[in-house]
């Protein structure tokens, strides 16, 4: 009788890291609708470029790395959408495409590829883009039923009519998202369906979004109430910009992010921090994405000093 | 920060038949009795080849101060006294044996005579009967039952969490013994007088915990009901869910006033006191989807797997791993002929089906790992420092605390050999010590 010996434990739950990608996949479908919605044919233009590219550099990579291309895991299909999310819905075809090959290359595959990146690969991305293409980067679109008067050709975000123009957009509008921004960051309605989903799904750890919603909070609700006609509502902050989007599916993205419980709400406080101090008296109207690139770098020093108490002491 | 949401909810069908009636008994023709069966020096052996001996008798004497006897769990004539195949060390020096199908007339002492006895002589009684832990570790129960006077016990608990799936022995023992138990159980708080005594049961063993609620009536025994989750059963987080005390790293449960014992500890000890009988039979439960009659069933120590397997009518599938305990911290065997121990609660057969060939996947860091690890451990940093040999590291994440109960590894989703690489780390750490 030929018998196998392993090791214990014998028996292995059904949960796969591929399930775990495509619940972030299914999470992202009320956010890929919004964007479809508000902007049509440019929200299925870039996301199909910057899927396309991601694979590709993904598979490509994969080969030269003398590793089985193996494509099912999902994680270049997550990034994909993502970083298509996070795109401004103008944005030309080749610089969605250059921004997701800079995504994948720089912000994953030199690091040894999934689970050994230090930071957000979709947010390398269009950290590079910021860098390299501003211009484009902040110009903005209107989107279909957009709640103002429509002026030009090209759409403020709220962040930015707010910060340099002061104008406020009424919360209601920020909520459903027929305002300027990012494809997929504009409707916050959208998002909570996603970012709910993979609370329920257990896929993400409530601890982030929540520190860094409460954080924002509470740093703009006190600063608002001291300066009421320099700073801007809590709720103006929560559903403006990409600060929904990026607490439920940037900042939590696993690799990037802490492994302790502690670590995620130190993590989740940082990226509150940060992006308040940057849209309130940085040069940009927006932080998120830095926050979380730079919480992102932290990541291995929060691990490192948040190690649990041992069991009985 | 409690820790109370440990552990894993393990969904699995259970693929034992259901069960009527007190467990049948599997007396095999010929024994292979370990001379190692408990936690410290192996017993010595008392018997040589051709030699003509009785049920009972004893066979291997306790070597030392933590050792155990060891008794003939079947008579017949000795056959030799050789290394053989052992379950959980993979050899070991044992004594094989051909039965005659003779059974001995166990002496019972009446519930006055067993009133009479005093302490020593109810140790004496425990520790002659070869009586070890029986949840898994084999730790002699005379030794436990004497902690240095330093600690005052106030504290009984009784582990009726049989929280590995598969498993039904103690279930049933709980369920068809319950008065045996508690006679048990009366023993040792006479033994060792604590102020409470608890039984801790899963809600998973509803009648279990209804028929020793009704053994426990107008006694001064707890029955509490606890909800199902692996590893309910662990000694000290069991310790601090019931009592909110908290066992030092390193240490154990009288460091805190509490001794532990399993509920198939307690039947030994009734047996040993009552009926005068070592410690040679126990129940085993046959699970998996191999052989045609699974069940619990009141199994020889000593008995050879094969043998067991023949007298349940053999196998229905080929098994592709014969596991030792339950799925979660069992031992896989490389033979069919390894002989059941005092320790051994279950044999599990797994045919090809059930045994799925896992391909490791990337660490994506998810934490679930984190999340699971009663131990509060961070089982995916102690396994990246042992990868890239930082022993260091995995110092400094405690690795020497980790209890191998396999919840890391059973949610990874990677499929990561988590307890593989903590054990690598864990028993570096402990030879260095």
């Amino acid at each position: 009788m030929k018998l196998i010996i392993t090791e214990s434990p014998h028996l292995r739950s059904k949960f796969t890291t591929r399930k775990m990608m495509w619940e972030v996949t299914v999470a992202l479908f009320p956010v890929i609708f919004a964007s479809w919605y508000f902007y049509s044919q440019d929200a299925i233009r870039i996301i199909s470029i910057s899927m396309i590219t991601c694979l590709l550099t993904e598979y490509i990579f994969l080969t030269l790395r003398k590793k089985k291309p193996d494509l099912t895991d999902g994680s270049a299909l997550v990034t994909a959408f993502l970083f298509a999310l996070i795109m401004p819905p103008k944005s030309p075809n080749w610089l969605v495409a250059l921004g997701a090959f800079f995504g994948i290359t720089f912000g994953k595959q030199i690091f040894g590829g999934l689970g050994y990146n230090i930071f957000n690969p979709a947010l390398i991305g269009r950290a590079f883009l910021m860098a390299a293409y501003p211009t484009y980067m902040t110009t903005w679109s209107y989107p279909h039923h957009f709640w103002g008067k429509i002026d030009g050709v090209s759409c403020a975000t709220p962040l930015g009519l707010a910060k340099f123009s002061h104008v406020v957009t009424p919360a209601k509008y920020l909520f459903l998202g027929n305002v300027g921004g990012s494809l997929g960051e504009t409707s916050a309605l959208a998002i909570i369906i996603g970012g709910f989903y993979l609370l329920i799904r257990r896929v993400i750890d409530w601890r982030i979004p929540i520190s860094i919603f409460l954080t924002v909070s509470i740093l703009s609700l006190l600063t608002w109430i001291i300066a009421p006609q320099r700073y801007f509502s809590p709720l103006f902050h929560l559903f403006a910009g990409g600060l929904m989007l990026g607490a439920f599916f940037m900042a939590t993205d696993p690799v990037t992010t802490p492994v302790t419980k502690l670590g995620r709400i130190i993590f989740g406080i940082g990226v509150g921090i940060l992006v308040f101090v940057i849209r309130n008296w940085g040069g940009l109207p927006e932080g998120v994405m830095y926050s979380i690139l730079i919480m992102n770098g932290f990541t291995p020093l929060i691990n490192r000093v948040t190690i649990p108490k041992r069991f009985g002491k | 920060m409690s820790n109370l949401g440990f552990g894993v909810k393990i969904k699995e069908k259970n693929v034992l038949e259901p069960h009527r009636g007190k467990p049948q008994q599997l007396i095999p023709e010929k024994i292979v009795i370990p001379l190692s069966q408990h936690t410290g020096k192996p017993a010595r052996e008392v018997v040589i080849s051709g030699q003509q001996i009785m049920e009972g008798d004893l066979i291997g004497e306790k070597d030392g101060n933590i050792s155990a006897n060891i008794h003939a769990s079947i008579s017949g004539e000795v056959i030799k006294v050789e290394e053989s195949f052992h379950p959980v060390t993979g050899c070991g020096k044992a004594v094989f044996m051909q039965g005659n199908g003779e059974h001995r007339e166990w002496k019972e002492r009446k519930p006055e005579e067993v009133k009479n006895l005093n302490r020593q002589q109810l140790l004496k009684i425990i520790e002659s009967a070869g009586i070890v832990g029986m949840g898994g570790a084999g730790f002699p129960t005379h030794i436990k039952l004497q902690p240095s006077s330093e600690y005052k016990i106030d504290t009984l608990i009784i582990n009726g969490c049989e929280c590995e799936p598969y498993l039904a022995s103690d279930a049933i023992l709980m369920q068809e013994y319950p008065f045996q138990i508690v006679k048990g159980i009366e023993i040792i708080t006479r033994i060792i007088n604590p102020s409470q005594v608890i039984i801790a049961i899963e809600d998973n063993k509803q009648e279990a915990i209804l028929r020793m609620r009704q053994a426990t009536v107008n006694k001064n025994i707890e029955v509490i009901k606890l909800s199902t989750r692996y590893p309910r059963g662990a000694e000290k987080q069991l310790i601090q869910l019931l009592l909110k005390r908290k066992v030092p790293p390193g240490g154990l449960p009288f460091h805190v006033g509490v001794i532990v014992h399993n509920v198939a500890t307690c039947y030994a000890i009734y047996e040993a006191i009552y009926k005068s009988k070592p410690l040679i039979e126990r129940l085993v439960t046959i699970a998996g989807d191999c052989v045609v009659h699974n069940g619990v069933y009141w199994i020889k120590v000593g008995s050879l797997v094969s043998e067991i397997v023949t007298k349940l009518g053999g196998f229905k599938k080929q098994p592709a791993k014969i596991i030792f305990g339950g799925p979660m911290m069992g031992i896989a065997q490389a033979t069919i002929d390894v002989p059941v121990l005092k320790t051994t609660s279950a044999v599990i057969f797994l045919s090809q089906e059930y045994v799925t060939e896992y391909k490791e996947y990337p660490c994506v860091k998810c934490a679930k790992c984190v999340d699971v690890c009663p131990m509060r451990l961070l089982p995916t940093k102690i396994a990246q420092a042992v990868k890239f040999n930082r022993i260091d590291l995995a110092e400094e994440y405690n690795a020497v605390d980790c209890i191998e109960c396999g919840c890391c590894q059973y949610i990874c989703p990677s499929n990561i050999p988590l307890v593989a690489y903590i054990k690598q780390a864990k028993n570096y750490l402990l030879r260095k010590k």
